[in-house]
């Protein structure tokens, strides 16, 4: 059963088509890695489906609901991790999660219970009371992912989640990641970290220009004797440094 | 200056660029903005005109006003909105000294034309002046006057930016307002009276031009710029320096709001209470509740009036509700599984608060000294206001949001807009009044009705323009 689709999925921006015709299918339960070079389209997708672009053409379901006819219902399953992180500014990270909490409907004591317990595991406790913009990156990250996690979705959408992450994090998010899943939840990542996404994504798509050219699971590269950054390479290509010769 | 000027340059095209972008001129209505310029300078040519008339037959308080006018209206570009696109802690990785920032801050807020027609109306001050006895001396001195009111208008904006001086200048403005109000009741001052105590250096000028003590009025002027550059720069480093509050766990408005938009309005009620509008508000509250305390017999009508005061200054949150979210906190309204109605409506949610507590004190001391049914009037009327304000606001606060910064009054967007919108605004209020003097008070029930479906109309309208499009 899928649990993301997408039909047709388009979005241009004047001239440039950012995601073009993007038909995807992610299973229930799994962990899909979205990767591409940058300016790919894959935070455009991202943006499309978590409702903070509307598309050109096309459509998406999350759990069998329609993103363009019913958004809301959509934004309730789903936790996001955008690219811009949506945080406001002069608001404590404590503050974020009683807001994120409420915005879902949990009551009070639910929310503090399970925002206390999320800030712990991800060591933002003894911080809570920061401004998240007076926070570091890192901080401002995991802020941003707790508020992703505290209604328990069913389907988790994270941009970049492990940049700018200390590596005890990066663990404990791995390890709630694959918690997630082998509950039957649904992980979609974009990440530009290939050795930490061969490790924890079952299936991925490589974007290139907003079109997929690679779908696979890693499953199938590791049998072919590959790895995903052979793969990633092959489709995306490199770029010769010995044009810079003059730096150093 | 080598490397000052293509950071300049970049400010100047940037801040072209951003009023060229479509939309903005037809949005800002720049041709209506450019008339009503002239028509506001040729009312200014005509007052300078009058004071030299007046300075040759020896009068000088209409120059001394002009002159109040001038330091005023320094302060306007400098603690409004002075959003500049590239920032000074944004160029602090350059190697740039403090100086050259200062330099580069001080060179930018020149660039937009209104700071060009301050200018220009700061240089006409020399025409009244020419007509005075000592024309070259007070020319000189109202040079100093316009740099000494621009180096404090500099110098308050960034003190604004400190929390400690924040504090500081609201006690002591406090302070003075009480030590003031105190003196007029204890009857031995009036208004002239406080005016005498006028430390503004206009006075220095009127005399330099007049020839009285003039060495000492321009070496007066002479300590005083020089003391207001250092004070500017100054707080310009320090302003840089200084770490924003830290959160206070004790001084939460998450305390006080409830439900899944409560916490979203407690998020705006901060932002609020960080903007200077709101103060005025409680201000003309205060002024209204001392009128209550010295009035011999207090006038119901008088009260209604301070409603509308206390309304007035608060316009522009409400014209720009999105004003202070930040594109990421935009964003995060869009991901959360709310409906583009129930966000305004956390907004509007966030001005009523706002407005309750400027209003509070003003009530209750209307209900010590009125009889209940003016209170209640007060309640109908606030209630109108408060429709028709957040009608416009509503209206206008999806398409043409401007972003606004903490610690500022709130400046920006079309002032035919805004200029509307007030009129929008205060209109029912004056209504009500007419018609509660007039006997009609049963009216006002039906105005009610009246602009309670049209704010409705307006929530549901920017709540489905905020579903489709955002707030730009």
């Amino acid at each position: 059963m899928n649990e993301i689709e997408t039909r047709n999925l388009t979005k241009t921006f004047g001239r440039l088509v950012a995601v073009n015709s993007l038909n995807l299918q992610v299973s229930k339960g799994t962990i899909f890695g979205f990767l591409g070079p940058n300016g790919s389209g894959k935070s455009t997708t991202v943006k499309m489906l978590t409702g903070l672009l509307k598309p050109d053409h096309g459509d998406a379901l999350i759990g069998g609901s329609s993103i363009l006819t019913s958004p809301v219902e959509v934004k309730k399953r789903i936790g996001v991790l955008p690219e811009d992180l949506a945080l406001f500014d002069s608001v404590t990270i404590w503050e974020h999660l009683l807001m994120a909490g409420a915005v879902y409907e949990l009551d009070r004591a639910e929310t503090a219970k399970r925002a206390e317990q999320l800030l712990d595991y991800l060591d933002l406790l003894p911080s809570r009371h920061t401004y998240v913009d007076q926070a570091s990156t890192g901080m401002r990250k995991k802020c941003a992912l707790a508020m992703a996690l505290i209604h328990n979705p069913s389907v988790l959408f994270l941009d970049e989640p492990f940049e700018g992450i200390d590596p005890v994090s990066a663990r404990s998010i791995k390890d709630l990641l694959l918690l997630m899943s082998s509950k039957g939840g649904t992980v979609f990542i974009t990440s530009h970290i290939l050795e930490v996404v061969e490790r924890l994504v079952s299936s991925f798509a490589i974007l290139v220009a907003g079109e997929i050219v690679c779908t696979q699971t890693v499953e199938e590269v590791l049998q072919a004797g590959q790895t995903l950054e052979d793969l990633f390479f092959k489709y995306v290509g490199r770029r010769s440094v010995e044009v810079l010769e003059w730096v150093g | 200056m080598g490397r000052l000027k293509p950071i300049l340059q970049c400010q100047w095209r940037a801040y072209w660029r951003r009023f060229r972008r479509s939309g903005t001129l037809n949005a800002g209505n720049q041709g209506i903005l450019l008339l009503l310029s002239v028509l506001f300078f040729f009312k200014y040519i005509t007052a300078l005109s009058i004071a030299a008339a007046e300075l040759r037959s020896g009068k000088t308080a209409r120059l001394e006003r002009l002159l109040v006018f001038i330091f005023f209206i320094w302060l306007f570009p400098l603690i409004t909105n002075a959003r500049l696109s590239i920032t000074t802690r944004a160029l602090r990785r350059f190697p740039l000294t403090i100086k050259d920032l200062f330099l580069i801050k001080a060179g930018s807020l020149f660039i937009p034309p209104s700071a060009w027609l301050i200018v220009v109306a700061s240089i006409a001050l020399v025409y009244p002046i020419s007509s005075a006895p000592y024309p070259l001396a007070g020319s000189l001195a109202a040079l100093m006057f316009v740099v000494v009111s621009w180096l404090v208008g500099f110098m308050i904006a960034h003190l604004m930016s400190i929390a400690l001086w924040r504090k500081l200048v609201a006690g002591s403005t406090v302070v003075v307002l009480i030590a003031a109000a105190g003196f007029i009741y204890m009857g031995r001052g009036s208004l002239k009276d406080i005016q005498q105590f006028s430390v503004l250096p206009s006075a220095l000028v009127v005399r330099a031009a007049t020839g009285d003590r003039v060495w000492l009025v321009l070496s007066s002027l002479g300590i005083l710029l020089v003391f207001f550059a250092w004070a500017a720069l100054w707080s310009f480093r320090a302003g840089l320096d200084s770490a924003a509050p830290s959160a206070s766990q004790r001084n939460s408005e998450f305390k006080f709001f409830y439900g899944h938009l409560g916490v979203l309005a407690a998020k705006d009620f901060r932002y609020y209470r960080r903007m200077f509008d709101p103060y005025l508000g409680l201000l003309a509250s205060g002024i209204g509740c001392f009128y209550f305390v010295i009035a011999d017999v207090a006038s119901p009508e008088v009260f209604w009036i301070f409603v509308i005061f206390v309304f007035f200054p608060n316009a522009g949150l409400a014209f720009n509700s999105f004003g202070l979210d930040s594109t990421p906190g935009l964003n995060r309204y869009r991901l959360f599984p709310l409906s583009g109605r129930e966000i305004v409506l956390s907004k509007n949610q966030a001005y009523l608060a706002m407005v309750l507590v400027q209003l509070t004190p003003l009530f209750l001391f209307a209900l010590w000294r009125l009889e209940l049914a003016s209170v209640v009037f007060g309640i109908i009327e606030a209630v109108l206001l408060a429709f028709a304000y957040l009608t416009w606001g509503n209206l206008f606060s999806i398409g043409h949001r401007f972003k606004m910064e903490f610690y500022r009054f709130s400046s920006g967007g079309s002032p035919v807009d805004i200029l509307a919108g007030f009129i929008f605004g205060t209109i029912p209020g004056v209504i009500a009044i007419q018609l509660i003097v007039s006997g009609y008070w049963w009216v006002t029930l039906l105005l009610i009705v009246l602009y309670c479906g049209m704010y409705v109309a307006s929530l549901m309208w920017s709540g489905r323009k905020f579903e489709r499009h955002g707030v730009w």
